[in-house]
């Protein structure tokens, strides 16, 4: 794990932690955030380890589709999931247009609460991810250093030095 | 080192040795990383192996974060004012 790139993503909301909760796992709430100026049709929610949730968006008469499975459910402060592309089938799927990207995603989402404000964090990790996907994931990252071990940084150097360069 | 082979146009597994100190086993296995992530290529020179950069993977993966995070931060745009309107609509009915 030490080896992987991450990106982490911060939003503090000025709500009550369990009201955000809810709008992460009721299908109805999340279907009306998830997916900017899209069609969020929500196929299944099952919030639980080991459930799916299957996500269709549709825009301008086409649809993509994701399928995420939760592996650990902490209510209301801790949701870990793996997400990826699919295809129409619920399927798995290479990204068609960047097919270096990384199929899956570990994302963590944790919830803190202070003051009735709740903090809400993200974060991103390639999952089960070639070396060619995590190199990718990487170099598009501009925090990039945080949270690579000693193993990859001769690598993380190439690419710092890549950046650098253009 | 790339700054190197930017500067350079191209530079030799050998070479890059030199610069990084490093052993060719550890360097070859580096570049082959970079090289199937379509970062830079290779051209066989005779007995030579020459690296080049390839910045249009390079752009493209950072334009595929760029549109990740854009996702994101248009979807957590919308859940800051979904949350605000559940909380007015639990206020009223309090």
């Amino acid at each position: 794990m030490t080896d992987l790139p991450s990106y982490v993503l911060e939003r503090t909301f000025a709500a009550p932690r369990a009201l955000v909760w809810r709008a992460w796992t009721d299908p109805q709430l999340l279907s009306r955030w998830y997916g900017p100026n899209v069609e969020t049709i929500i196929h299944r929610l099952d919030v639980r380890p080991g459930g799916l949730w299957l996500n269709e968006m549709r825009m301008g008469g086409r649809s993509s589709y994701q399928r995420t499975q939760f592996t650990e459910v902490a209510a209301p402060e801790r949701l870990v999931c793996l997400m990826a592309n699919a295809d129409a089938r619920w399927n798995i799927a290479p990204n068609p247009m960047m097919p270096d990207w990384p199929r899956i995603l570990l994302t963590t989402v944790t919830f803190e609460e202070e003051r009735s404000q709740t903090r809400m964090r993200l974060t991103w990790t390639p999952h089960e991810a070639s070396e060619a996907e995590i190199a990718c994931f990487a170099a598009a990252m501009d925090n990039m250093g945080k949270g690579w071990g000693a193993g990859m940084k001769l690598l993380e150097e190439l690419l710092t030095e890549l950046k650098a360069a253009n | 080192m790339l700054a190197t082979i930017s500067r350079k146009g191209a530079c030799s597994a050998g070479e890059l040795g030199v610069l990084f100190e490093s052993s060719q086993p550890t360097i070859s296995k580096h570049l082959r990383v970079l090289e199937q992530a379509q970062l830079i290529t290779r051209h066989v020179e005779g007995r030579r192996h020459m690296f080049r950069l390839q910045p249009t993977q390079l752009r493209q993966a950072r334009a595929w974060l760029e549109r990740h995070l854009a996702f994101w931060e248009g979807s957590l745009d919308q859940l800051e004012g979904l949350l605000e309107e559940l909380k007015q609509a639990e206020g009223k009915r309090e």
